[in-house]
C-alpha cells in the first residue's frame, strides 16, 4: 500500500484528491436532510465513489475519505465520521485494488460484458468493506446504533447506487478523462505504486472474506449472543479487518498499465467531434501542428 | 440549502485558538463515547454544549440545523427500542435497557452534533487548516482538506444551476419510483463531475506555483496562532472532561460487569 504515501508527490493528484473530495461533499451535502439512521442518510453521491477508485487511485480513495468528512461538517461531526472516513478510504480503494489485479485490458471503460460484471464484483467487495468498517466503528467503538440494524441499512443506502450507476458513469468519464491525462496510471511512476504480484489473486479473496466474514461475525454477537455494542462487536470483527487489511497489502498492479499509449483513438475523435485533418494535409495548408491547434482551442 | 457554516463574530469562543476549541471538541467526543451509561452526566454535558453555543451567539446556525438533530434524536431511540437486546421488560416494546440505552444514544449524538456545528460556525477555514497544521497533521492533508471545504460551496451551487439547466431541458426528477428517478439524476453529476476534473491541469499548477512539494516546514503563514491564558485554561478543562469521562465511564463498565 506504497500508493498511499507516494501519491502526495505528485501535484496533480493532490489537485485530484482536493477536487474529487469537493464534488463528493457536494453531492452528499444536499441529501444530507435524508436521515435513514441517526447520521446515515440516502446517498447518491457513493456512485461515483468506486468509480473514483478506479480512474485516480489513491487519489480517488483519499478524495472520498476527505469528502465524507466534509459532508459530516453539514449534518453533524462525531467520533463515527472518523470510521466514515476509514469506510469510505477503502470504499474507493478496494474497487481500485480489485479492477488491476487481473490481467488483460484494464482500461477504465465498461463497455465489454466481461468489463461490466468485473465491475459489479468490484463495487460489492468495495460495499463489504466499507459496511465491514463502518458498522465495526459504529457498533463497536462509539455504539450508538446496534449492530443488528447497520448492515441491512447500509447495504441499501451505500450499495445500491453504485452497483447501478457506478458502470455508467465509468463508460461516461474513463475515455475523457484519459484523454486529458487524469488516470492515476498516466500521472504516477510505476515505481510509485505496488507492483503486481503471484498473491493478486489471494489479496482480492482476503479482503473480500475478511470483510464479509467481519459482517457475519458481527451479526452473529449481536443477534444470537445478544451483544449488539461495544467490546463483543469489536471482538468479533477486528480479527477479520485484519485479515482485510492484509489482503490489501497483498494486491499490486501490472507494470504495463502505465505504458504510454501513442496510438490515435479515432473512435473516442470522432465522439468528441475532434475532426483533424491527416497531417501532409495541415502541412500543406500551412497549419500548425495539432497540439498547437488544440491548445489555442481550449 | 445550508452551504456555508462559519457566522462571523467576536464572542470568547470565536476569539479562542482554534487548537483549544479542537480540543475541547475531541473532549465532548471522548464523553459520548466513555459514558455509555452515565445518562445523566450526559444530558449535563448537552445543557453546558447548548450554553456556550447561545453565548458564542452562533444558536441561529444550530437552529437551521433544528429539523436534523430532533431527528437524529427520535431516530436513535426508535433504533434501539426496537433492534436492541430485549433485557428487563417494562411495558409493551419497551425495555429497560434498551429505552435507556436509546435515550443515551440520543443524547450522546445531539451533543457530538451541537459541539461542532459550535466549532464549525466559530472557526475560518483558515483558522481551522493553521490549528490542524500547529497540531502535527501534515501540510499535504491540510491542504487538501482546506481547499475541498473551500470549493464545496461553489459546486453545490454549480450543481445546482446544472440541475435547473437540465430541467428546462425537459428532465424530470420528480417523477416515477427511485430507481427511474436515480437514473435520470446521471444527467447532473456528468457535467458537475466533468467540469470540475478539467480544472484540475490549472489547480495542479497553481500549486506548484506556489511552491508545493518543497520543505513544507518553511512554509509561512499569514495566520499566526498564539496560545494566551484563556486557550490554555480552555485545553486544561477539555483535558478534565477526557480524564474524568474516561475514570467514570471505565468505572461503569466495571460496575456493571460485575452486577452481571
Amino acid at each position: 500500500m506504497k500508493d498511499i504515501l507516494t501519491m502526495w508527490r505528485y501535484p496533480k493528484m493532490v489537485a485530484i484528491t482536493a477536487l474529487s473530495a469537493a464534488l463528493y461533499a457536494a453531492v452528499l451535502i444536499p441529501f444530507k436532510g435524508i436521515q435513514v439512521l441517526p447520521h446515515i442518510d440516502m446517498r447518491i453521491a457513493t456512485a461515483m465513489v468506486p468509480a473514483m477508485g478506479i480512474m485516480f487511485g489513491p487519489a480517488g480513495a483519499f478524495g472520498a475519505a476527505i469528502g465524507n468528512l466534509i459532508g459530516d461538517f453539514f449534518g453533524g461531526v462525531t467520533l463515527g465520521s472518523a470510521f466514515g472516513m476509514i469506510s469510505n478510504f477503502f470504499f474507493a480503494y478496494v474497487p481500485y485494488k480489485v479492477w488491476y489485479a487481473t490481467r488483460g485490458d484494464n482500461s477504465p471503460r465498461t463497455n465489454t460484458t466481461r468489463k461490466l460484471m468485473k465491475y459489479v464484483v468490484a463495487s460489492l467487495a468495495a460495499t463489504l468493506a466499507e459496511m465491514s468498517i463502518l458498522c465495526a466503528g459504529v457498533g463497536g467503538v462509539t455504539q450508538s446504533l446496534p449492530y443488528t440494524v447497520l448492515p441491512p441499512v447500509l447495504l441499501v443506502t451505500n450499495g445500491l447506487v453504485p452497483l447501478v450507476l457506478g458502470g455508467a458513469l465509468i463508460q461516461l468519464f474513463g475515455p475523457r478523462l484519459e484523454k486529458w491525462g487524469l488516470l492515476f496510471s498516466q500521472i504516477m511512476s510505476p515505481d510509485d505504486v505496488p507492483r503486481r504480484r503471484p498473491t493478486n489473486m489471494l489479496g482480492v479473496v482476503l479482503m473480500v472474506a475478511g470483510s464479509a466474514a467481519s459482517i457475519i461475525g458481527g451479526l452473529y454477537m449481536s443477534l444470537i449472543v445478544h451483544k449488539p455494542v461495544g467490546l463483543p462487536i469489536l471482538a468479533a470483527t477486528a480479527p477479520f479487518l485484519l485479515v482485510f487489511l492484509v489482503g490489501n497489502m497483498l494486491v499490486g498492479v501490472d507494470r504495463k498499465e502505465f505504458e504510454d499509449d501513442d496510438e490515435p483513438d479515432d473512435e473516442l475523435d470522432e465522439k468528441f467531434h475532434r475532426v483533424a485533418p491527416p497531417p501532409n494535409l495541415r502541412a500543406q495548408r500551412g497549419q500548425p501542428e495539432e497540439s498547437i491547434r488544440l491548445k489555442e482551442e481550449l | 440549502m445550508i452551504k456555508y457554516l462559519y457566522v462571523d463574530g467576536d464572542s470568547f469562543y470565536h476569539r479562542l485558538d482554534p487548537r483549544a476549541k479542537l480540543l475541547f471538541t475531541l473532549a465532548h467526543f471522548v464523553a459520548c463515547v466513555a459514558l455509555i451509561s452515565q445518562v445523566w452526566l450526559v444530558a449535563l454535558l448537552l445543557i453546558e454544549s447548548l450554553v456556550i453555543t447561545q453565548l458564542s451567539h452562533t444558536a441561529r446556525n444550530l437552529r437551521r440545523f433544528r429539523p436534523l438533530v430532533v431527528s437524529i434524536f427520535v431516530l436513535a431511540l426508535l433504533s434501539w427500542i426496537f433492534l436492541g437486546a430485549k433485557i428487563n421488560h417494562l411495558w409493551g416494546i419497551f425495555y429497560e435497557e434498551n429505552v435507556g440505552m436509546g435515550v443515551s444514544a440520543g443524547i450522546r449524538s445531539v451533543i457530538a452534533v451541537v459541539i461542532s456545528i459550535l466549532l464549525l460556525s466559530t472557526t475560518r477555514n483558515e483558522e481551522l487548516g493553521a490549528g490542524l497544521r500547529r497540531l502535527g497533521i501534515p501540510y499535504a492533508g491540510v491542504f487538501v482538506l482546506t481547499s475541498a471545504l473551500r470549493m464545496a460551496p461553489v459546486l453545490i451551487g454549480s450543481s445546482l444551476s446544472v440541475m435547473e439547466a437540465q430541467r428546462s431541458r425537459g428532465l424530470d426528477l420528480d417523477s416515477g419510483h427511485a430507481l427511474s428517478r436515480l437514473r435520470r439524476s446521471l444527467p447532473l453529476l456528468v457535467p458537475a463531475f466533468l467540469r470540475t476534473m478539467r480544472s484540475t491541469g490549472t489547480f495542479s499548477m497553481a500549486i506548484e506555483a506556489k511552491g508545493y512539494g518543497h520543505n513544507p516546514r518553511s512554509r509561512g503563514s499569514y495566520l499566526v496562532l498564539r496560545m494566551r491564558a484563556t486557550d490554555y485554561a480552555w485545553c486544561v478543562a477539555a483535558l478534565l472532561i477526557i480524564a474524568g469521562s474516561i475514570v467514570i465511564g471505565v468505572q461503569g463498565q466495571f460496575e456493571a460487569f460485575s452486577t452481571r
